[in-house]
């Protein structure tokens, strides 16, 4: 069996692979300092995560700012003039919720009794000499009475 | 009804003969009570009162009874 010798390129072959794998690692990384990655300088590496991560953040706050402008320059919104709704005027309860007390008032069954101003003066019946009361004598009708004052002298 | 207002029974029961007043019902009032009620001062006075004693009408001297019902 014959051994061909190999050609004189493909003895490199490892380190060119080496190489290639290694742009691909750096490529993957994406952002990666170029200068640490020279200098071996971890900090530097550090401080352009920062950087990256600042630059992700910037970059969204035009986008807010915008949304808050158009919002206050928005024509339908500021010079629309929003519907107004009725005031409810608050009512005022007129009955009250409890009855007032209610006197009544009864009429007298019956009548009050009639003052009595005839004299209580005893006199004598001249027919037969008896002393009576003249307000018992005079009391208790119903028509007046005519009183006849007289002297036998 | 007739208030007589002097002297005594007797005398009472001589002017009711005399003068043929029996009616109405004739009463001595000797204390005269019965007149100074009524603020009787002279006599003959008629005095009208009502039911309940009240004074409606009063006239002294003599009078017309026509002219004291006519009140009523």
């Amino acid at each position: 069996m014959l051994r061909t010798p190999k050609p004189p390129g493909r003895a490199r072959g490892p380190a060119v692979i080496g190489s290639v794998s290694l742009a691909l690692i750096l490529a993957a990384c994406g952002s990666v300092n170029q200068d640490a990655l020279q200098t071996g300088d971890p900090a530097l590496v550090v401080e352009d995560e920062s950087t990256d991560v600042t630059e992700t953040s910037v970059s969204s706050v035009p986008e807010a700012s915008e949304a808050a402008v158009g919002s206050l320059v928005d024509p339908a919104v500021s010079e629309t003039p929003e519907p107004t709704t009725p005031t409810t005027t608050p009512t005022i309860a007129t009955t009250p919720t409890t009855a007032p007390p209610t006197t009544t008032t009864t009429a007298p069954t019956t009548a009050p009794p009639a003052a009595n101003n005839f004299p209580a003066v005893a006199v004598q019946r001249i027919s037969d000499g008896a002393e009576v009361d003249a307000a018992a004598q005079l009391a208790g009708g119903n028509l007046p009475v005519l009183l006849w004052f007289w002297s036998p002298f | 009804m007739g208030v007589g207002g002097a002297g005594t029974l007797a005398d009472a029961g001589e002017f009711v003969t005399a003068t043929g007043t029996a009616t109405p019902a004739m009463y001595l009032d000797a204390s005269t009570g019965v007149w100074q009620h009524y603020n009787v001062l002279s006599q003959p006075t008629a005095v009208l009162v009502d039911a309940n004693g009240t004074v409606i009408y009063e006239l002294p001297g003599l009078f017309n009874p026509d002219e004291v019902l006519a009140r009523l």
